[in-house]
């Protein structure tokens, strides 16, 4: 007896074709391209213009003259993420970026409150595309998406707040699906260069707020990706992490917050846990259910 | 006239009499008793020239009422927000290990989750803002500016 679908894979096969298309392809498509990407944070837009090398699983990212990452490199091999910092002069090794991403846009848009409509998009870096449109219960936009109708390649994408406001996109400008490869472009070869880890970024960053570095162990499931101090009166450390396929951040504060009211700005898109230890408060937010936030705090420890 | 006094003494809530209150309790004993025999009677609805008519008898017997005076109310209603005044200053004042809740870091906190969320769904490089940091490297300028740009 065939066992019935999960209510996941059904949604799936609701989706549009060009939704069906680009899963299929990820992973699959060889390309070299060039696309302008901008987004917020700390309230100040960022603009990088990103130069992409993609051969199925690997990845190559540099970023030209003026973008704000003008320098670094990023490169991912199938299994890691690796990123070259030039004014640091160090390599970091990090969990996989894309297969995240596209997990979570699969998360999206295969989540029975979204409703998911297609129509012909035009043309994006030359190429005919379909506009793929994503939108929550109550009609608003939660993000378009223009895939090549070709090769299923997500060419364009753009992101809204609760107000409709695009708070972040992509776009290509250049495509080419035929390009010339050296297999040394995924690899980062930097004689003097120091390989440090996340957590030994976090260390660092942690030390120079004057706060105790509290993480999330690998251990727990949770793979840190990002840390960054956050500008406030008091002194507050944020680390973001994926965890199964969904995304949170761990806020270590010296102040105190409320989680009711945390709760209440975060509305529907991310539950909250708070707790406090050693003098600090922590914070988990994100997608876990809150009883997962719970069993994440209950294995949050100092970095050694 | 001696209804009247008796009515204003009620009406201000002052303290009565022991004769008083035996004529109080006299007529509150005589109000249930004739609700008593009125439940007895068949309904019959009164009519509107009738009720306007007690109404206006009513208005003559008791005059306007008057607001209720605040009286002995006002000195200890104004110990009362003297009281909270000075507990909130003593809170606010008062040192503590963990600084109260701050509604300026709590929006702070959703809001970088909601932009590092959308930059990473976008971008190569995610929130990973560069730092402004000097380089030593000698070689460094082959491979970029000196220095990134800050935020």
């Amino acid at each position: 007896m065939r066992r019935p679908k999960p209510q996941n894979d059904l949604a799936l096969e609701r989706l549009p074709s060009a939704v069906k298309l680009m899963w299929k392809s990820f992973g699959q498509l060889t390309y070299r391209g060039q696309r302008v990407v901008e987004f917020s944070l700390n309230g100040e837009r960022h603009r990088n213009v990103e130069m992409i090398l993609v051969q199925n699983q690997r990845a190559r990212y540099e970023f030209d003259k003026g973008s704000s990452w003008e320098g670094h490199i990023i490169v991912e091999d199938g299994r890691s993420r690796i990123h070259f910092d030039p004014a640091k002069n160090e390599i970091e090794r990090g969990p996989k970026h894309r297969d995240e991403v596209i997990a979570r846009l699969r998360g999206m848009l295969s989540n029975p409150r979204t409703r998911v409509t297609q129509s012909a998009g035009g043309t994006v870096a030359g190429r005919e595309t379909q506009l793929v449109q994503a939108t929550e219960g109550q009609g608003n936009v939660l993000t378009k998406l223009w895939i090549d109708s070709a090769t299923g390649l997500l060419l364009k994408r753009e992101l809204f707040d609760r107000v409709g406001t695009r708070t972040a996109f992509f776009e290509f400008t250049r495509i080419n699906f035929r390009p010339t490869i050296d297999p040394s472009e995924f690899e980062i070869r930097r004689a003097g260069a120091k390989v440090v880890s996340p957590v030994d970024r976090l260390k660092k960053v942690a030390q120079k707020e004057g706060l105790p570095a509290y993480h999330l162990p690998p251990t727990s499931g949770a793979e840190l990706i990002n840390i960054r101090p956050i500008k406030h009166r008091v002194p507050a450390l944020a680390q973001m992490y994926q965890f199964k396929g969904k995304r949170l951040s761990l806020f270590v504060l010296k102040g105190d917050v409320n989680e009711k009211r945390i709760g209440g700005l975060a509305g529907r898109d991310a539950h909250v846990h708070r707790w406090t230890t050693g003098g600090v408060t922590l914070v988990l937010m994100g997608d876990p259910s809150p009883k997962e936030l719970e069993v994440l705090s209950s294995q949050v420890r100092l970095a050694r | 006239m001696k209804d009247l006094h008796f009515y204003q003494q009620l009406n201000d809530e002052t303290r009565l009499s022991a004769e008083e209150e035996a004529r109080l309790d006299e007529a509150l004993e005589a109000t249930s008793t004739s609700r008593q025999l009125l439940k007895g009677l068949p309904e019959e609805a009164p009519s509107l020239a009738w009720r306007s008519q007690l109404n206006e008898k009513l208005l003559d017997l008791g005059g306007k009422p008057k607001p209720k005076r605040l009286g002995w109310r006002l000195p200890s209603m104004a110990a009362g927000v003297a009281a909270c005044s000075l507990a909130l200053f003593a809170y606010l004042q008062s040192p503590t290990s963990v600084a109260a809740p701050d509604s300026g870091l709590e929006s702070q906190l959703v809001a970088f989750h909601s932009e590092q969320n959308s930059a990473w769904e976008v971008s190569a490089i995610g929130g990973d803002v560069p730092e402004l940091t000097s380089t030593t490297s000698s070689d460094s300028d082959l491979w970029g500016p000196s220095e990134l740009t800050p935020y």
